[in-house]
């Protein structure tokens, strides 16, 4: 659209693209920036106290009749459940031989000597043991990990053994809440120095216990890469869940 | 006009940036881009407190040294220190407190105590320090009195608050019928010191329970031939026959205030619960009527509920009523045999322990959580454990054993303490010292 020269009215922007431009550009990284700015200063989302009511693991056994009032059972030590070996589903069928065929057995089938080589063959091979790290952690759920992963594991395992809690003093319903997280500083040798705590648990004894089981630990593995700047180890009452 | 708004726009899109960079530089310095570990399920033990011998007066701090690992090994919380481990650097340090000494020899706390004697009697002062918590004491205090037991345990409930927010109540008592050839009714120091026999029926006593007060012990004695209900002063004296209805007059528990009891009567022909007068045995009124034997009362701390024991289904089990007496809802279905509730004396702790039977014949102290109807074990395989009561914080229960006298527990940890070796049984914790609150 045009008007007469003199009374020329010029569209916003015509003629002074670059202008327009630019400040379309700062308005939006300004923008961005105050987005982020303002994320990472919100607030921790409310927490709403909860009256914790701790349960108990049922054990592993016979069923105790429910007449009789509870007993103290110690847990007992992980066994691998025996392999069972299901024949047949009908009620009817023959009852099983008493004894096993043997390869010798002059009456038994071409397969079944086959089949009975095999097995001895597969029974003479050593058992397969679980596979992993040779620095691995009884708590680890992965058999191969990267660089990182084996190293957090050295870390755990060095730390946790040293962990340890009051238990008079932080109860069995309180540990399940509790969490510290804190900054650690490492030397190229894997001396960690420095513990601070960034969050605390709300706990003192908690915290405390966090803190003397960096100091008692000491010094875990040289860090690799990822590692060499410090980490953080956030310390948990109880895995609820893997 | 346009390059105003251009240069607004640079100046404030500059300045925002900025902002955004400083908080990154702040996010990589609190580490919040550093790889995180995860360690979970720690080792449980209990806090490690060394107690180095007292320094002050010789016989003072002796005594002062015993007393105080006696409560604070007594109250389940700590594993007091092998003293003889320390090495010389540290018995000679006195008051004063070397955080890197302590910690070579794994001590997480230290409790120090000097003992002397001045014009006034006594004076006792505590020092409190945590290792890795600096060289400053935690907790200071002196206290003055002409006995120094009495001072001790204050200190060590100061400890206590001073670890858990809530007092210890060591100074308390706890009374107790004596058996065998003196079955009298006796009261000992919660630590099993200091033991006083009360009464001299020269006949058997059962069953005391010490008032709210502290200062007044019910109980039965078969004096006179039946079951009759007494009063005696805490501090001795005449005791004083409240009720000789016939047939029994037993199991008194105060209500709170202390001018009422109740108790099983059984002289309408069946054993029920009635409150009576502590003053003069009086009838008030009558809780139950059930054609099954009602006894062993246990009233709430907030004195609105009353636990019991009835066989009206068959065998003892425990039930709950209003504390006004009327419908009474049955808590243990199982067991043969429970019998002795005893309510936590914490509002905030909604549990009853109780004497079970279990299929070994054996009795055993369990608890029962009114918030949740489950039931756990406190004593097993250690002997045979009967008529708990608690201690006035709700942290210890005290009962009667096969093995011989009474034993302290702390729920917590389950901590044992063997406090009285002799003949005991129906074991009444009393109040809180007067320093409680």
């Amino acid at each position: 659209m045009s008007v007469a020269a003199g009374n020329r009215i010029r569209p916003l922007g015509r003629g002074s693209s670059f202008g327009g431009i630019a400040a379309t550009v700062l308005i939006h990284a300004s923008l961005v920036a105050l987005i982020y700015f303002a994320h990472i200063k919100s607030p921790p989302p409310m927490e709403v106290p909860r009256d914790m009511i701790v349960t108990q693991l049922v054990a592993l056994g016979k069923p105790r009749d429910k007449f009789w009032l509870p007993r103290i059972v110690q847990p007992p030590r992980p066994k691998a459940p025996e392999p069972t070996l299901k024949l047949t589903d009908d009620a009817n069928a023959a009852p099983a031989p008493k004894e096993a065929p043997k390869i010798d057995d002059a009456d038994i089938s071409k397969d079944m000597r086959r089949a009975l080589k095999r097995a001895q063959m597969l029974a003479q091979a050593t058992e397969e043991p679980a596979e992993g790290s040779l620095t691995g952690s009884a708590e680890g759920t992965s058999s191969q990990g990267t660089t990182g992963d084996e190293y957090a594991t050295a870390v755990f395992n060095a730390i946790r053994r040293n962990w340890v809690t009051p238990t008079g003093l932080v109860t069995d319903a309180e540990l399940t809440t509790l969490v510290t997280v804190m900054r650690i500083s490492i030397s190229a040798e894997g001396v960690m120095q420095n513990p601070m705590v960034k969050q605390s648990s709300g706990n003192e004894y908690f915290d405390d216990s966090c803190i003397q089981a960096v100091k008692a630990t000491g010094r875990v593995p040289p860090p690799p890469p990822a590692f060499k700047r410090g980490f953080n180890l956030k310390f948990a009452g109880r895995e609820l869940a893997r | 006009m346009k390059k105003y708004l251009f240069a607004t726009g640079l100046l404030f899109a500059a300045m925002a940036l900025q902002r955004a960079a400083i908080a990154a530089d702040q996010a990589a310095a609190e580490g919040e881009d550093l790889p995180q570990i995860t360690i979970t399920d720690p080792n449980r033990d209990l806090f490690r407190l060394a107690l180095p011998s007292a320094v002050g007066d010789a016989e003072l701090a002796s005594l002062a040294s015993e007393v105080e690992r006696r409560d604070l090994d007594l109250v389940g919380l700590f594993r007091v220190l092998d003293s003889a481990s320390f090495p010389d650097s540290l018995v000679k340090e006195g008051l004063g407190f070397s955080a890197e000494l302590w910690s070579q020899v794994g001590a997480q706390g230290v409790a120090k105590l000097r003992a002397i004697r001045d014009a006034s009697g006594i004076q006792l002062e505590g020092k409190l320090y945590q290792v890795g918590r600096g060289e400053n004491a935690a907790l200071a205090k002196t206290y003055h009195g002409a006995e120094l037991r009495p001072l001790v345990h204050q200190w060590v409930n100061d400890v206590i608050q001073q670890f858990t927010g809530l007092r210890g109540v060591f100074g308390s008592r706890i009374a107790f019928a004596m058996t065998g050839k003196n079955p009298e009714v006796a009261t000992v120091g919660m630590d099993g010191q200091e033991l006083h026999v009360v009464t001299q029926m020269k006949s058997q006593c059962l069953l005391p329970a010490l008032s709210p007060s502290g200062g007044w012990i019910a109980f039965n004695s078969y004096l006179r031939g039946g079951a009759d209900l007494w009063v005696v002063s805490t501090s001795g004296g005449r005791a004083r026959r409240i009720s000789d209805r016939p047939g029994l007059n037993t199991g008194p528990a105060w209500l709170t205030g202390g001018t009422n009891l109740i108790v099983t009567l059984s002289f309408e022909g069946n054993a029920e619960l009635y409150k009576i007068s502590a003053a003069d045995g009086k009838i008030i009124q009558r809780l139950t009527n059930s054609p099954g034997i009602d006894s062993s009362a246990s009233p709430s701390p907030g004195g609105d509920q009353i636990a019991f024991v009835s066989d009206r289904q068959g065998t003892p089990q425990i039930y709950l009523m209003p504390s006004s007496g009327g419908n009474a809802r049955r808590l243990t279905f199982q067991g043969s045999y429970n019998q002795t509730p005893r309510f936590c004396p914490r509002k905030d702790t909604p549990v009853i322990a109780f004497t079970g039977r279990d299929e070994r014949n054996v009795f055993d102290i369990f608890v029962y959580d009114l918030r949740t109807g489950k039931i756990d074990r406190v004593t097993q395989n250690q002997g045979s454990n009967s008529d708990p009561s608690w201690s006035p914080d709700g942290r210890l229960l005290v009962y009667a054993s096969s093995r011989g006298g009474l034993f302290v527990m702390n729920l917590q940890t389950h901590k044992e303490f063997h406090i009285h070796k002799g003949g005991a049984k129906n074991p009444s914790w009393g109040p809180p010292p007067a320093d409680f609150n």
